[in-house]
């Protein structure tokens, strides 16, 4: 294993996006686990794409199939994304039974709809064309890791997307400011199954809505930090949740609150990160010797440079 | 009464340390008025000066908004003789940014630079003096290193001979510059530090805790178990009981009245064999315990750890202290949630408290109920009511709509506790509970004799019958412990004790029992602290939760055994 790293031996793009390290929890698997991860990542995405062609026949199952797995989670999204009605979305990865964008456009959002299997947008749209024609939902065949965003104001990306980190990084790359990202996590044991994109480490201040079954919506936006200020070009974007144990970063921006102050978290200061806590817990810091317990939510609020 | 030092200082300094070296015995814990922000108040006394010393609330900054800090204020905008300030030699800017804002309020002040044993290349005491306008020293209060020197410099406070420090610029940057020259580098963390590390690091922190707890509670049970069964029940039974009997005998005809005193539920021999033989002996092991995990600074480490579980409740892990606290009373537990701002989060709290957490009195009860028949079931209990403390904290919180602290904590270096500030904090809250503890609870043991010697509860009791025997699965003796659990947590378990009750009744019954109403003084605070319709509608909750769990249980039970 690596030593201490210190955080300034990385450089950053112009955006930083690129070149912070996601944590890919499976590389403390061993290999086999590994494997077999992947391979029931694959397996099970197969088999809810052969489930989405077979519903996606009937009208009614159809609309069985949303309730019981979308419109619950689509309403928590929509109520943590506030988007105002009307506003250009573009869903990644809508697969045959395009369920995410047809609820968008049932409330009034202007929505495109791409996967990278031509076959899922052809019938995806067929289905559209058949079940909801008064809906406005145009369809592409695109991959995610090459989609220009610029244009939109935000973008959905379902959970079985792959490369989701590849494409996430994209997203927030061609974005424009103050656009949104949502994209949907596995959480808890299905993480076992399906890896994560730890969404402390994009850069910016993740909200999260956590559903049942095992699956998390994230929502970043982009330009906020999440803290009392907007990111300039030149930072970086790396916070310290994002900080990894034992590496060590120095501050750039810190709200100016004062206990925080007071504990050492002020610009300027070298701060290790000592270890973090399960079930979103906090994480150990030290400041000038000092040991402080932060919040995660706040420790993504503090800037590194 | 001498004129008033302050002692004024950022969290873990080791002012309380500081304290108890100045004064002597005749110490006593206060209410800042208005509030329930605890202080210190010493008598000391220096060079044959006596003086008052204050031990004001630790603070990080004086513009802060907690209570606590609003009172370290309010307490420097009074008029006292003077403050003696204490620095942390290895935090050195914060302590300076503090000492400024002291300043600024205009009161002769002198400073103390302590834990200067723990920095490399030591404190320049001169410079600090010199940049400040201020008379400072080094002391190491663990030691006594020190001690004599700031004695002196209290001398000076109390005859007027230091005037205040002219008002100095705040702000970090002036903070910095000082320490910078005063120039303290942290010394090298050595084993202790890398325990503490490793008390908070997910693995092995979260294992320890709970080994710690275990111990920590097996050290409650034991020492006060040691202590009833071995010194005090058997000092009672021989030097106390037996003449008290023999003067009532003697006295007293034989009648009502007689067995008021002396019978199965006497008056004379129960108010002093429950709060001083039975209750007497865990406040005392709880409270040394409670102090060691104070002084050690275990206490912040376990609230990083809980941090992840309480933040479902929508509650912070630094909430763990009422949580604590009401494992010895609730009435303190339900007062210490008055520093959250949150009147949402207090009720979920003082729920949480009254619902699950079971008072020191009434953990001693089902000890001595249950670890007759098994162990086992003591453990069942305490689980379920971790359990049920959880699961109620999740449910009020997101029925209230509670919305979750954020914490940012220091977690002070580990300390070995000192054994005469134990012994004092133990003195004072030993002392607290035997003003305010015994004497409410002799009068309800009075008024349930009477009420038992005279057939009253026996017809209270056959009104409740069939929800007792039928619902419940429990003798109809069983409701009088309920009635009498109104009065005290403690003795809706207590009188259980004579019932021969079998495995299945004991669970149900201490179930019951914990979830059961809160006693009558913890009705009154939450009147006072939250209203008559929270605290109805929490009486109320309680008295359903207890019936329908308890009796769920029973149910459940007679089915499948």
């Amino acid at each position: 294993m690596e030593g201490k790293r210190r955080s300034n031996d990385r450089s950053y793009g112009t955006l930083g996006i690129e070149a912070i390290p996601v944590k890919d929890p499976m590389d403390d698997e061993p290999p086999v686990m590994k494997g077999l991860a992947n391979r029931a990542t694959v397996i099970l995405g197969r088999a809810f794409k052969s489930l989405e062609s077979v519903v996606r026949r009937s009208p009614l199952l159809a609309r069985v199939y949303e309730e019981l797995f979308y419109s619950r989670i689509l309403h928590r999204e929509l109520d943590m994304s506030r988007l105002p009605s009307g506003s250009r979305v573009l869903v990644v990865g809508s697969g045959h039974l395009p369920m995410t964008a047809l609820h968008l456009a049932r409330h009034g959002h202007e929505v495109t709809a791409v996967d990278n299997d031509p076959h899922a947008t052809a019938s995806a749209s067929s289905f559209v064309a058949r079940v909801t024609p008064y809906l406005n939902v145009r369809f592409g065949t695109a991959d995610g890791v090459d989609a220009d965003t610029s244009a939109y104001d935000a973008v959905w990306v379902t959970f079985n997307v792959t490369p989701k980190n590849k494409v996430l990084e994209r997203m927030l790359q061609t974005l424009s400011e103050g656009a949104q990202v949502v994209f949907r996590n596995p959480r808890g044991m299905v993480t076992r199954l399906y890896a994560p994109v730890d969404a402390d480490c994009l850069g910016l201040m993740p909200h999260r809505r956590r559903h049942l079954f095992g699956k998390e919506s994230v929502m970043l936006v982009k330009g906020s930090c999440g803290g009392p200020f907007e990111l300039s070009e030149t930072e970086g974007g790396m916070t310290l949740a994002c900080l990894q144990c034992g590496l060590q970063g120095v501050i750039a921006r810190c709200p100016e609150d004062p206990v925080l102050n007071a504990l050492g978290l002020r610009p300027g200061k070298t701060v290790v990160s000592i270890s973090r806590q399960p079930f979103g817990g906090p994480l150990l810091a030290s400041v000038d010797g000092r040991k402080v317990a932060i919040d995660a939510q706040v420790a993504a609020s503090i800037l590194l440079v | 009464m001498g004129q008033e030092i302050l002692l004024v200082g950022p969290p873990n300094v080791g002012k309380s340390v500081l304290f108890n070296r100045l004064t002597g015995l005749d110490v006593s814990m206060a209410n800042y008025p208005g509030t329930t922000v605890e202080f210190k108040k010493g008598e000391a006394k220096a060079a044959g000066k006596r003086f008052t010393l204050i031990d004001v609330p630790g603070t990080y900054d004086l513009n802060a908004s907690n209570e606590a800090e609003r009172v370290a204020v309010d307490m420097l905008s009074g008029s006292p003789a003077g403050a003696v300030f204490v620095l942390d030699a290895k935090n050195l800017e914060s302590s300076v940014h503090l000492l400024l804002q002291v300043l600024d309020k205009g009161i002769p002040t002198v400073a103390a630079v302590n834990r200067s044993d723990l920095v490399k290349g030591g404190v320049d005491v001169e410079r600090l003096s010199a940049e400040t306008g201020i008379a400072a020293i080094r002391t190491v209060a663990v030691e006594g290193e020190g001690i004599p020197q700031l004695e002196d410099l209290i001398v000076g406070l109390l005859d007027g001979r230091v005037s205040p420090a002219r008002p100095l610029f705040r702000g970090w940057n002036e903070a910095e510059r000082i320490a910078g020259r005063v120039r303290a580098t942290p010394g090298e963390g050595g084993r202790r530090e890398r325990w503490g590390d490793l008390m908070v690091r997910p693995l092995p922190g979260i294992p320890l805790a709970f080994l710690i707890l275990i111990l920590i509670f097996a050290f409650v049970v034991g020492l006060g178990m040691g202590l009833r069964q071995y010194v005090l029940m058997p000092f009672f039974e021989a030097f106390v009981f037996p003449p008290l009997t023999a003067a009532v005998e003697a006295t007293v005809p034989e009648g009502t009245l007689r067995e008021i005193l002396v019978g199965e539920y006497g008056f004379l021999i129960k108010s002093i064999e429950w709060p001083l033989g039975l209750v007497l002996p865990y406040i005392i092991s709880f409270y040394l315990a409670l102090s060691i995990l104070e002084d050690s600074g275990y206490l912040p480490r376990l609230a990083v750890l809980v941090d992840g579980v309480f933040r479902r409740m929508g509650l912070s892990g630094s909430n763990i202290i009422p949580f604590l606290l009401g494992y010895g009373c609730a009435v303190p537990a339900i007062m210490s949630t008055r520093n959250m701002n949150d009147k949402r989060k207090r009720v979920t709290v003082a729920a949480v408290v009254c619902l699950s957490v079971p008072c020191v009195a009434q953990s001693g009860a089902f000890i001595a109920l249950l670890a007759e028949h098994s162990l086992l079931l003591v453990a069942l209990l305490f689980a379920f009511s971790l359990l049920a403390a959880f699961v109620s904290g999740a449910v009020i919180s997101r029925l209230l709509g509670v919305r979750r602290d954020m914490m940012v904590q220091e977690i002070p270096d580990l300390l070995l506790p000192d054994m005469r500030m134990l012994g004092k904090k133990l003195l004072l809250r030993v002392r607290h509970f035997l003003k305010d503890g015994v004497i409410p609870m002799v009068v309800i043991i009075g008024a349930a004799s009477v009420l038992y010697e005279t057939g009253v509860l026996l017809l209270v009791s056959d009104l409740m019958e069939p929800l007792v025997t039928g619902w419940l699965g429990l003798p109809k003796e069983a409701s009088t412990p309920l009635i009498l659990g109104v009065f005290r947590r403690e003795l809706a378990v207590l009188p259980l004790l004579d019932m021969g009750l079998g495995t299945l009744q004991l669970m149900t019954a201490s179930v019951i029992a914990l979830l059961y109403i809160p006693c009558i003084a913890v009705i009154g605070v939450l009147a006072k602290e939250f209203g008559l319709k929270v605290s109805a509608a929490m009486l109320l909750a309680t008295l359903a939760a207890s019936f329908l769990v308890g009796g769920v249980i029973a149910q459940a039970g007679m089915l499948l055994f």
